[in-house]
């Protein structure tokens, strides 16, 4: 069972914990989820995380497979919460890590690297946050071509149409306003 | 870098950007740094489309009688896919009473009765005195097999799909609760809750018979693609 941090501003058991050995200080969470139950329950945030990163759903649920067969038979019996996650989350880093690099031509440990410094767990905003600060980051004309392009679904065509250009203009500016964005956001 | 040179790779990336908005895997060896981390930049702005990604119930089953699948035999050679799978037979059939009921709720189910005939599906029609037909500027011959546009006409919005030489028009709202659907790859995703519909607007939810999208009248005239909605 999950151990609650240690807090001195605890003096009584809140309503429904189970006081442990040392009252006052560490509680037991009554019907704590089974670590398996908990990551199952928990390849939910793994499947958003990754489906955000890859941007397509056969690739995010293929690597959320990988994750819970590579990470689900090895838990510990008694892992908490906390580290049934963390353990999740490693795999799934790991996973897309070797997705990258089978995909793109380049050593898994390079973008291996690049990940766990970047996205280590909880420091990261949210997708559509992340997203919105890279856009911010950019020049008028790139971040609206962005938009048009990848928020809105607009095709090539109808991005050269609304911002009065030919879609082969388009088709560079695009490749160009990625590389920016790609200089400013966490992509190594 | 030349002209030519960035002209080839421009084109390169937008076939793989075409395959990202299409919801298909990019696949592609890319040699240069340059060229990688756009994809993977441009990788992280479609998956910024859908605020609320989540596994579709169908997957979750899938993936819960894979984990759930007991191959308990010991020392007989079994792949290194087929030991996880084992193992994690192994860890599941220790779960206790709940865990074991929830996981039999993640289970298939049998196959749903007969899904509704074309017949019997409902049809947004407008009040004579109100309908009329919208251009919605897009080009029929421009659409792209499977692509869902998203159209306003008046009251009405709706999703255009072009399907080869055919063209359907449907709501674009959930019929089980009135929230916008989101184009996902193959699917049309409720943000509201875990339900998504086909590109044919039939619902790919197990265990809620809701019923498939309204249609919408939809034309082409004058080769571009207009709906019949409310003035």
């Amino acid at each position: 069972m999950p151990d609650l941090p240690q807090s001195k501003s605890l003096s009584a058991a809140p309503a429904g914990m189970k006081p442990a050995e040392q009252p006052g200080q560490i509680y037991e969470l009554p019907g704590a989820p089974d670590p398996t139950e908990q990551a199952l329950e928990d390849l939910d945030l793994i499947y958003a995380y990754l489906y955000a990163r890859v941007g397509n759903r056969p690739d995010a649920e293929d690597l959320t497979q990988q994750v819970a067969l590579k990470a689900i038979p090895r838990l510990r019996p008694d892992a908490a919460p906390a580290a049934v996650r963390a353990y999740l989350f490693a795999a799934a880093r790991s996973v897309l890590a070797s997705h990258w690099a089978r995909r793109l031509g380049v050593p898994e440990e390079q973008l291996l690297d690049d990940l766990s410094q970047a996205e280590a767990e909880g420091e990261e905003p949210e997708p559509i946050e992340r997203v919105r600060r890279i856009l911010d980051a950019l020049p008028a004309n790139y971040r609206r071509l962005l938009e048009l392009r990848f928020l809105r679904g607009y095709s090539l065509k109808e991005v050269a149409r609304e911002t009065s250009t030919t879609p082969g203009a388009a088709k560079i500016m695009q490749w160009r306003a990625l590389r920016a964005a790609a200089e400013v956001s966490d992509v190594r | 870098m030349s002209d030519s040179e960035e002209e080839r790779l421009a084109g390169r990336l937008e076939g793989l950007v075409r395959q990202l908005l299409a919801g298909r895997s990019p696949n592609l060896k890319l040699s240069d740094a340059s060229e990688r981390r756009a994809l993977m930049v441009a990788a992280r702005l479609v998956g910024a489309r859908e605020a609320f990604p989540r596994p579709t119930p169908e997957f979750k089953r899938r993936l819960a009688a894979e984990l759930g699948r007991s191959v308990p035999v010991a020392g007989s050679g079994l792949s290194r896919r087929a030991a996880l799978v084992a193992g994690a037979g192994v860890a599941l059939g220790a779960l206790g009473g709940a865990s074991a009921q929830r996981l039999a709720d993640l289970l298939p189910k049998p196959a749903p009765g007969p899904t509704k005939t074309a017949a019997e599906r409902a049809i947004l029609e407008p009040q004579p005195e109100t309908a009329r037909w919208y251009d919605t500027g897009i080009r029929f011959a421009e659409m792209s097999d499977n692509q869902p546009h998203r159209v306003t006409a008046g009251a009405i919005s709706a999703f255009v799909i072009r399907q080869g030489e055919q063209l359907t028009a449907m709501s674009s709202y959930c019929t089980h609760m009135p929230c916008e659907l989101v184009p996902t790859g193959s699917q049309l995703r409720c943000p509201c809750h875990n339900l998504s519909f086909s590109l044919q607007g039939q619902s790919l939810a197990d265990g809620y018979d809701l019923p498939s999208l309204p249609l919408v009248r939809v034309r082409v005239k004058n080769g571009r693609v207009e709906v019949m909605g409310t003035a």
